[in-house]
């Protein structure tokens, strides 16, 4: 069930996912915030980033490794340019590029994700409601 | 509406066989000691070295910029007992042509002498070492400007003419040594102008000056080094940012440095001037020539200097970004002999637990390509950071098609996001399975 | 290859129209290749477009073929293209053209501008290498084409706008033809080509000629 300004987390097994356990240990997951782990922040499609605005999600997250702690070396950078890519698809379509984003993080960083989250559930609020339902 | 083929998958994993053999590219130290090792534990090499003779990386070695230890006797040890090993095929004059395959099926082809021949191993260790460029700073002066290679030669020279009853040149009354720091390199730099500094003081009886930003001494032999030094009656003076400037006196040369060590305050800045007929100054290290060539055969990665093996944290001190490809010693950027050493041990311990097993389940989740949909546009093969896709002939379809090699394939999922044409899959799909579950959100 | 690019979606939106359900048609040969029109594209192109129109509903259907310049790929497609009040190819004008073709009563539309025959100069990188002049002279030129790569299609050396190997027209991202051809000749020892002067070029087998055909007697069933 989706709740308002619902956020998909694309989450790197060897970072996005750990410091998710980790957040959800400590302060939990926010409801509206959807955890899908992937192997590599890199596997992500843009197809699957696109099928997440459609299925009602008011924003897509891809959490990859930091520069230079890729297992798969270049996956994150990878990641940064397929979500640079679907950005430009959304504004082509008049939406919104902040509705997707891409953050490298470390696995004990459980309150840096969380923040960051909590950022983006804030930056969806104050967006025009055109584009997601749910609102 | 989704033309996505499903492609059926072996539910019992398959297994390879690896070739126990082991390819070592480089006949220094760091191959010699690999090579030595891996025969130790079991494992059959071929040491392959351009070269006419192992001699010739020594002497670039056994510079004076190693540490403390005189090394040339250890060397000839090692390869005393390396020509001796039944288990080491060494082949000198000899240099790689190709390679293709994967870990435990490395196919590579070399020539020797326009004489080509070809093998099979299962695991690559490239220790092709470094070379030195001696970048000298340009002064009006440049007769009175060496580098470390160059003092140690000159001192050499002089010890045999001393020996013979010669009469050596013009002997320097005062030598000044400027160290800065650069990285990796600085305590092979300080032990060199260390070293070069009490040879001087020792032969020469000059007057002895050494600029560094710091001494750097992480080992038990830097600290002796720099006692004896001190001792011995060499001036230091350590400087911070400000780099000493060279400026050219009456007749002889002048070294500017100012020293850390006098305070703020007060007339004296800590400037000194000091008027030297020699100044010595540390080569780079830098990466062999043909690196970039091997980089092209091997299809493995560099960091930003050129030294094999990009940065990092995943990748094991000898691990390359392929399985089955290690790197040891000066071509990685390790340019110590004791360092070179410890490292060597380590790759041949992993290199002995990879090919060890007589055959190694293909992991799993393994990308798999349906030939059909394959459009052959390569991308899967250029963008897989693990190398681990080849063009191969596909049986079903009678044509070419990608091909993920199994077992060189980590599992990352990069090259299913990058086909064009969705033609490649991971494991049993479970990743396209977590993308339609969101279908469910509404 | 052909190389093409995805048009601006705005663009498509117009083509869309009054339209409720469309299908859009990828193709697995050159569009795949230069990552315009292939599947992953394909559903990429229905995907967004139903986001664009998601208040007014509208559904976009994708499907993708061996290649679109072809009738038996293209025919079975027939139930889905009937279903549909459109078509947005995304195959190069050929596949376009062969879709409305086989197609006649349906409207089909382009999704992608063609843009040249190229090649990759790196992943990412299509340069044009072809100009498809119908008068191919690469044996004179040492394998580089002077009509496609120079900027002003030269025949007999370079233009005063050749400085240091690039072409005033846009140094940073052409290179000077004649430039390449010169040092290729050089390499092959056979600088005498460069003193071979070429006649006007007999353009009437080029696309200025007007329509053309080839026809192979032999192989007509």
């Amino acid at each position: 069930m989706a709740s308002e300004f619902s956020i998909v987390a694309f989450c790197c097994e060897h970072s996005g996912a750990l410091a998710a356990g980790t957040a959800f240990a400590d302060a939990g997951i926010p409801d509206n915030v959807k955890i899908v782990s992937v192997p590599c922040s890199g596997s992500v499609q843009t197809i699957d980033i696109l099928k997440a605005l459609h299925s009602g999600a008011a924003g897509v997250v891809i959490f990859g490794c930091h520069d230079g702690a890729c297992k798969h070396l270049s996956g994150n950078q990878r990641a940064k340019k397929r979500v640079a890519y679907a950005a430009g698809i959304l504004e082509e379509i008049g939406w919104e590029r902040e509705r997707v984003g891409f953050s490298t993080i470390a696995s004990v960083e459980g309150k840096v994700f969380s923040d960051l989250l909590a950022q983006m559930t804030h930056g969806l609020r104050s967006l025009a409601p055109e584009g997601s339902e749910g609102v | 509406m989704d033309v996505r083929k499903t492609v059926a998958l072996l539910s019992n994993p398959e297994h390879v066989s690896l070739s126990k053999r082991v390819l070592v590219l480089g006949g220094g130290i760091g191959g010699i000691e690999t090579a030595l090792n891996l025969a130790s534990l079991g494992c059959a090499c071929t040491l392959v070295e351009p070269g006419e003779s192992l001699e010739a990386r020594a002497e670039a070695m056994f510079s004076s910029h190693n540490a403390a230890k005189d090394y040339a006797g250890f060397f000839s040890t090692r390869k005393a007992a390396l020509f001796r090993d039944f288990r080491i095929n060494v082949l000198l004059k000899t240099r790689v042509v190709s390679v293709a395959g994967h870990i435990g099926d490395f196919r590579v082809r070399t020539d020797c002498a326009g004489k080509t021949s070809a093998q099979g191993f299962g695991a690559i260790v490239v220790a092709t070492g470094f070379e030195l460029d001696a970048a000298l700073p340009d002064t009006e002066m440049p007769h009175r400007v060496i580098s470390h290679l160059e003092l140690e030669k000159r001192i050499r020279n002089f010890r045999q003419g001393m020996r013979s009853g010669r009469a050596g040149s013009v002997i320097p009354k005062d030598v000044c040594f400027i160290v800065a720091d650069s990285g990796d390199d600085s305590a092979i730099r300080s032990a060199s102008a260390l070293k070069g500094a009490l040879a001087v003081q020792k032969f020469w009886q000059s007057n002895v000056f050494v600029c560094c930003q710091n001494v750097g001494a992480p080992r038990e032999e830097m600290e002796k080094l720099y006692g004896e030094a001190r001792s011995s009656g060499v001036v230091f003076f350590k400087f911070d940012e400000e780099r000493p400037a060279i400026s050219i006196g009456d007749t002889v040369l002048e070294v500017t440095v100012r020293d850390s060590s006098a305070g703020p305050d007060g007339e004296w800045k800590g400037l000194i001037k000091i008027a030297c007929d020699l100044l010595v100054v540390p080569e780079r290290f830098v990466p062999r020539p043909d690196t970039a060539c091997l980089r092209r055969l091997l299809r493995v990665n560099a960091d930003a200097s050129g030294f094999l093996q990009e940065n990092n944290v995943w990748l094991k001190p000898g691990a390359s970004n392929r399985k089955g490809i290690f790197f040891v010693g000066g071509c990685r950027g390790s340019l110590d002999v004791d360092d070179i050493l410890v490292e060597a041990r380590a790759v041949a311990l992993e290199v002995y637990n990879l090919v060890r097993s007589d055959e190694v389940p293909l992991p799993i989740g393994i990308a798999t390509v349906d030939a059909a949909k394959c459009a052959l546009c390569l991308t899967c093969l250029r963008s897989c950071p693990h190398a681990a896709v080849e063009v191969d002939h596909n049986p079903e379809t009678g044509g070419k098609a990608a091909l993920v090699v199994g077992i060189a394939c980590e599992a990352c999922g990069i090259c299913v996001a990058e086909c064009p044409a969705n033609a490649i899959q991971m494991g049993e799909g479970e990743h396209q399975q977590a993308a339609t579950e969101l279908v469910r959100l509404r | 290859m052909i190389v093409a690019e995805r048009k601006p979606i705005a663009e498509i939106m117009e083509m869309v129209g009054p339209r409720k359900k469309m299908l859009v048609v990828g193709c697995g040969a050159c569009v795949t290749v230069c990552m315009a029109g292939g599947e992953r594209e394909a559903e990429i192109l229905a995907t967004t477009l139903e986001l664009a129109f998601r208040n007014e509903g509208k559904q976009f259907l994708w499907d993708c073929v061996e290649r679109q310049c072809e009738t038996e790929f293209v025919e079975p497609l027939r139930d889905k293209v009937r279903a549909s009040a459109g078509v947005l190819s995304m195959g190069c004008g050929v596949g376009v053209q062969t879709l409305a073709a086989v197609f006649p009563e349906s409207a089909v539309f382009p999704a992608l501008n063609t843009h040249f025959m190229g090649r990759p100069v790196e992943q990412g990188l299509w340069a044009e290498t072809c100009a498809g002049c119908g008068t191919c002279i690469l044996s004179k030129t040492g394998g580089i084409c002077p009509i496609a790569r120079c900027s002003k299609s030269l025949l007999n050396g370079p233009c005063g706008g050749s400085v240091n190997g690039r072409c005033e027209v846009d140094p940073e991202h052409i290179e000077c033809a004649w430039q390449l051809i010169y040092d290729r000749l050089e390499a092959w020892d056979a600088l005498d080509l460069m003193d071979e002067i070429m006649p006007p070029k007999d353009w009437s087998t080029s696309a200025h000629g007007g329509v053309r055909r080839v026809f192979r007697e032999d192989v007509v069933l």
